[in-house]
């Protein structure tokens, strides 16, 4: 069916029928273009909007094991803010978050891009080592965690073999039992889960710098250098930009892996924001304190949100915003 | 030529990277299968990591096999329910926002795009409440609900981004020829983003296969238990287990993987969205690729036939529930009892309903860390077990709500001839609500042949105690081992070096805790004790270490006897135990008292009560007790019955010593110990990891308790 049928068509029906057809169609039409959206607003509405308001509601309200049942609690002002935060675990586990997401996202840049970089040249196995390196994006990133704890055990731990082998250390290294380290190992695991993430999308944008321009920058006698950095990155640019809101909320709700690796510990040296939060709500049983937490992580996410907005301007504008 | 040469060049060295960096990447898979093959004394009887392990075995297998099936076809379920759900919401949602001009239509995409930046947890801690009041928690549709959360916004955004490609004139067309808006949406646009919808049933699948933060926070009972979930409680529960943690996870991977190979195609589009030039690219990676179909939809169904496979392989262990007959009563019972313990009241209870045939005993099983939760929601909703046997510091917290029934005004009630611990372990504003079913504690198993082959005696005090624990560290193994994870179990484990030598729960920054503290972290720093004390919990960590003569000495308890028998060693020539060592000498030592309490829920009929009581009663008769007791590996609750006990078990002898002084954990703080026993555990390990010198972590400690009500007040 092409384009001149459908004109050819449509006068001569219109001309069959009466004028009265054609509403039942256009009345029919709206209100089914409503009811395809119906179960969407429905579920937006239940597993988001109403956790949201009722997350926040639950943050000045003074829970405790007994008011589960009722949905509701008297209302404490700010003092689940005000103990939430007034503890030192719930401090750093704020600047913990900043600081893991800043790291985390830094070396997921550098190390996917530089894969995104490698896979662009024409080698054999490239198609295929594309392939595989997506497999850390899509374990369970529990599964991730618990796989890393093994690894990095301090004794018959594969890592520490490693550099024992290759007399880097000399005595194996505590991965999960010093604070350092366990933040350490902790960042390791998240940047191993995400650089597949940006060496994908980072590809896949560097497929798209057209090879005229390229071309050209080599017969003005531009280095791979200079390529690079004056034409590669400058065209890439709005998918990096994504690629770093995405990177951000994908990191700054880190739950699972902190789980799986180190529950928090040693002495609370790798608590996060959702992890602690975690424990006050599900381990403490103090909902309110836990949503309070949770109100402090979801305002640091949000931040990510006008900048993604503003990035996707373009497919918002399409709907005459 | 020089450049072909260097062409070549670049292409063998781009080539070695990008081996290299796989070689990186995919190092931990290639460690999870090996490890998944190997048993557990290779990879801890090894003092090393091997690379290329010498032995194979299938054990770790056949057992996830047997044990795991049923988890595994609950990640199905959850899987493709995850996928079904997301595709019936997204599907018409993107065809309309894709189709038609609403005036809401930018409002919606940038809700659909902050919605995906919301975090999980945040989501979870709302919903648990709103899913407790809708009865949602422990059920296949919450859940499927909760993880579709990870997927519909993603799928509406990918699929109306690839229908807002779909040439519009042939829906007109179709709408033209007379089809309804629906038969356009079934017979035209359906079939035409058949790649899309692929990617994003992808996507609901892997996500719901990989939940876990709402798997955590949902399921409490133990109505049924997705992958994730049970791969955490191995490495919680078993952490010395790796060999079958390792092979389940060989299972938890195995979709992604399956996928990877099938639909690396749509599994790479769909990470393309989001991204301002990614719809261009999701486009064209998918207009054209129909005949790709085929594959994804084969690993699918691969990954199902796998999952029903494992679980037919599994002996599904499903009660069947009783339902109650006129004339009869029914109680319920909770509790969280494995291994031993767990036969222990199989065997009771069977041997109570054949002495009370009107009486059925409805027994469940719940993870030892959600019992007080369910207990504690229960209370909330005033909807009790009529029986619970609930581990002893927890007591004070459930008689607080008013849902315990005071067992006082009970027939034949009596708080003479116990050990003095268990009466007022059970005792809450001067009502007695339950009876201990045993109890246990705390002591230092050594190694006979280590001490022998040193020379040494058993230590008495603490002095002696650092001084064997330096002597018997040598390459081969530690000269102690204790527990100071971040859990309870670590203030449990300090608890009677901190009291014996005087100190306080309510005031823990004082001489007498500092230097009990400092016994720890000397003996961590002098290298007599692994960093790793910082993980190991009681069992089987310590047990796996002693087993494996890799520690002299051991801080644990009676539980661990069944591991010691199973392993072949005996009482008094592998292994001893003595009471734990005091500071000087001349000081009472006091323990920690352990075990779980039997506690009768209000809420029951008269009858339900009257014959919860029974049950109790049956526990105090002499004979009933011991062989309870020994099944469970407890020490009776009555001093006479512990003289006879000690007969048929000698082992129990220090344990049975310490009992007679033990304290309940609750005798300072009641209901709230446990958020004095979390303040104690954090300074433990910041004293430990070195963060803080044990006073300093000791006074933070004590600025957080101060803050908690004591009991009474």
């Amino acid at each position: 069916v092409n384009q001149a049928t459908v004109h050819a068509r449509r006068p001569l029906r219109e001309a069959r029928r009466p004028a009265g057809p054609v509403l039942p169609l256009a009345r029919q039409r709206r209100a089914a273009r409503w009811l395809f959206l119906v179960p969407a607003a429905a579920f937006l509405v239940f597993a988001f909007a109403i956790p949201i308001f009722y997350n926040l509601a639950l943050s000045f309200e003074q829970t405790s094991p007994a008011t589960i049942s009722h949905l509701t609690a008297p209302f404490a002002g700010l003092s689940n803010y005000t103990t939430a935060l007034k503890n030192p675990v719930a401090d750093s586990a704020i600047v913990r978050t900043f600081s893991f997401t800043v790291l985390s996202l830094l070396f997921q840049f550098l190390i996917g891009f530089g894969l995104a970089l490698l896979f662009s040249l024409r080698f054999p196995l490239s198609r295929f080592a594309r392939s595989l390196i997506l497999v850390p994006w899509l374990l369970p990133l529990l599964v991730t965690g618990v796989i890393f704890k093994f690894l990095f055990q301090l004794q018959a731990g594969a890592v520490n073999q490693i550099l024992l082998d290759l007399h880097f250390v000399h005595q194996p290294i505590g991965f999960e039992v010093d604070p350092g380290w366990a933040y350490l190992t902790v960042l390791i695991t998240n940047v191993w889960i995400g650089v597949p993430f940006f060496a994908v999308l980072l590809h896949s944008a560097l497929q798209d710098v057209p090879a005229e321009l390229i071309e050209a920058a080599k017969i003005d006698g531009a280095g791979p250098w200079q390529r690079l950095v004056r034409i590669k990155l400058p065209v890439i640019r709005p998918v990096i930009e994504v690629v770093f809101v995405l990177g951000f909320v994908l990191t700054v709700k880190v739950f699972d892996v902190v789980i799986g690796l180190t529950q928090g510990g040693p002495a609370n040296s790798t608590q996060l924001i959702a992890t602690w939060a975690y424990n006050l709500s599900f381990q403490d049983f103090d909902y309110g304190a836990g949503a309070a937490m949770n109100t402090v992580l979801l305002l640091i996410a949000l931040f990510a949100a006008p900048l993604y907005l503003w990035l996707n301007r373009e497919s918002l504008q399409r709907e005459g915003m | 030529v020089s450049a072909n040469n260097r062409r070549r060049f670049v292409t063998l060295l781009s080539s070695l990277g990008a081996l290299a960096a796989l070689a990186v990447l995919l190092f931990p898979l290639y460690a999870v299968i090996v490890a998944s093959f190997e048993t557990n004394s290779q990879l801890f009887g090894a003092s090393h990591y091997s690379f290329f392990p010498s032995q194979f075995t299938l054990s770790n297998y056949r057992v996830v096999l047997s044990q795991q099936g049923s988890h595994l076809l609950s990640s199905l379920i959850v899987a493709v329910g995850t996928a079904l759900l997301t595709l019936a919401i997204a599907v018409p949602a993107a065809h309309a926002l894709a189709r038609y001009q609403f005036r809401v239509t930018a409002f919606l995409v940038g809700s659909l795009l902050v919605a995906q930046i919301l975090p999980s947890i945040v989501i979870a801690n709302s919903l648990f409440l709103v899913y407790h009041k809708l009865h949602l928690l422990n059920s296949y549709p919450g859940l499927i609900i909760a993880d579709a959360s990870y997927a519909v916004p993603f799928g509406i955004l990918v699929l109306r981004a690839f229908m807002l490609g779909l040439p519009r004139d042939v829906i007109a067309a179709a709408r033209v020829d007379g089809a309804t808006e629906w038969r356009a949406f079934t017979h035209v646009v359906l079939p035409m983003s058949r790649s899309a919808v692929i990617t994003v049933a992808l996507f609901g699948f892997v996500w719901g296969w990989g939940d876990f933060i709402f798997a955590l926070t949902m399921l409490n009972g133990n109505t049924f238990e997705p992958v994730t979930l049970s791969i955490y409680t191995y490495i919680g529960e078993f952490s010395q287990n790796w060999g079958e943690a390792m092979a389940l996870a060989v299972f938890a991977v195995l979709p992604a993987a399956m996928l990877i190979i099938a639909a690396q195609r749509y599994i790479a589009a769909g990470l393309t969205v989001g991204s301002v030039k990614g719809l261009p690219v999701l486009r064209r990676q998918l207009m054209h690729k129909q005949l790709w179909i085929r594959r994804p939809v084969l690993a699918l169904a691969g990954v199902f036939l796998l999952t029903v496979a494992a679980a037919a392989c599994s002996s599904s262990s499903t009660a069947g529930g009783g339902s109650s007959a006129a004339g009869k009563v029914t109680i319920t019972e909770f509790d969280y009892y494995t291994g031993g313990a767990n036969t222990a009241l199989n065997t009771y209870n069977a041997q109570f309903m054949k002495a009370h045939p009107n009486i059925t005993v409805q027994r469940t099983t719940v993870p030892y860390a959600d019992l007080i939760t369910k207990i504690l929601q229960d209370a909330s909703a005033g909807d009790m077990p009529n029986l619970m046997l609930i581990d002893n510091p927890d007591v004070p917290e459930v008689a607080a709500t008013g849902q315990l029934v005071p067992l006082d005004s009970m027939p034949g009630f009596t708080t003479s001839g116990y050990t003095p611990g268990a009466i007022s372990e059970c005792t809450y504003q001067g009502k007695h609500y339950c009876y201990p079913i045993g109890a246990n504690t705390i002591g230092l198993f050594y190694n006979k042949a280590m001490f022998a082959a040193a020379h040494l005696t058993p230590p008495a005090t603490w002095a002696q105690l650092q001084a064997d624990a330096k002597t018997l560290t040598t390459a081969a193994h530690y000269g102690i081992a204790f527990d100071a994870t971040n859990d309870e179990q670590s203030t449990w484990q300090l608890e009677p070096f901190l009291w014996s030598n005087g100190g306080s729960l309510t005031n823990v920054s004082t001489p007498a805790v500092q230097q009990a503290l400092q016994l720890w972290v000397s003996m961590v720093k002098d290298g007599s004790a692994s960093k790793s004390v910082l993980t190991w919990g009681q069992d089987p960590d310590l047990t796996q270490q002693f087993l494996h003569a890799k520690a002299a000495m051991i801080i644990d308890g009676p539980w661990i006897f069944p591991e010691l028998n199973a392993a072949g060693w005996k009482y008094n020539q592998e292994y001893g135990i003595v009471s734990i060592p005091v500071n000087r000498v001349g000081q009472t030592l006091i323990t920690p008292l352990g075990g779980e309490t039997m506690d009768i829920g209000a809420g029951g009929s008269a009858a339900q009560q009257q014959a919860a009581w029974e049950w109790i009663e049956g526990l105090q008769q002499p004979a009933t007790m011991t062989r309870i007791a020994s099944m469970m590996y407890y020490l009776p609750t009555k001093p006479a019955v512990v003289q006879q006990y000690l007969k048929g078990g000698p082992e129990y002898t220090a344990f049975a010593e310490e009992i007679q002084t033990a304290r309940p954990r609750t005798t300072e703080f009641g209901s709230n110990y446990p958020k004095v026993s979390q303040a104690i555990w954090t300074a433990i390990q910041a004293a430990i990891t070195g963060t803080a010198s044990p006073a300093s972590a000791l006074q933070t400690a004590q600025g957080t308790i101060s803050g908690i009500p004591k009991l009474g007040s």
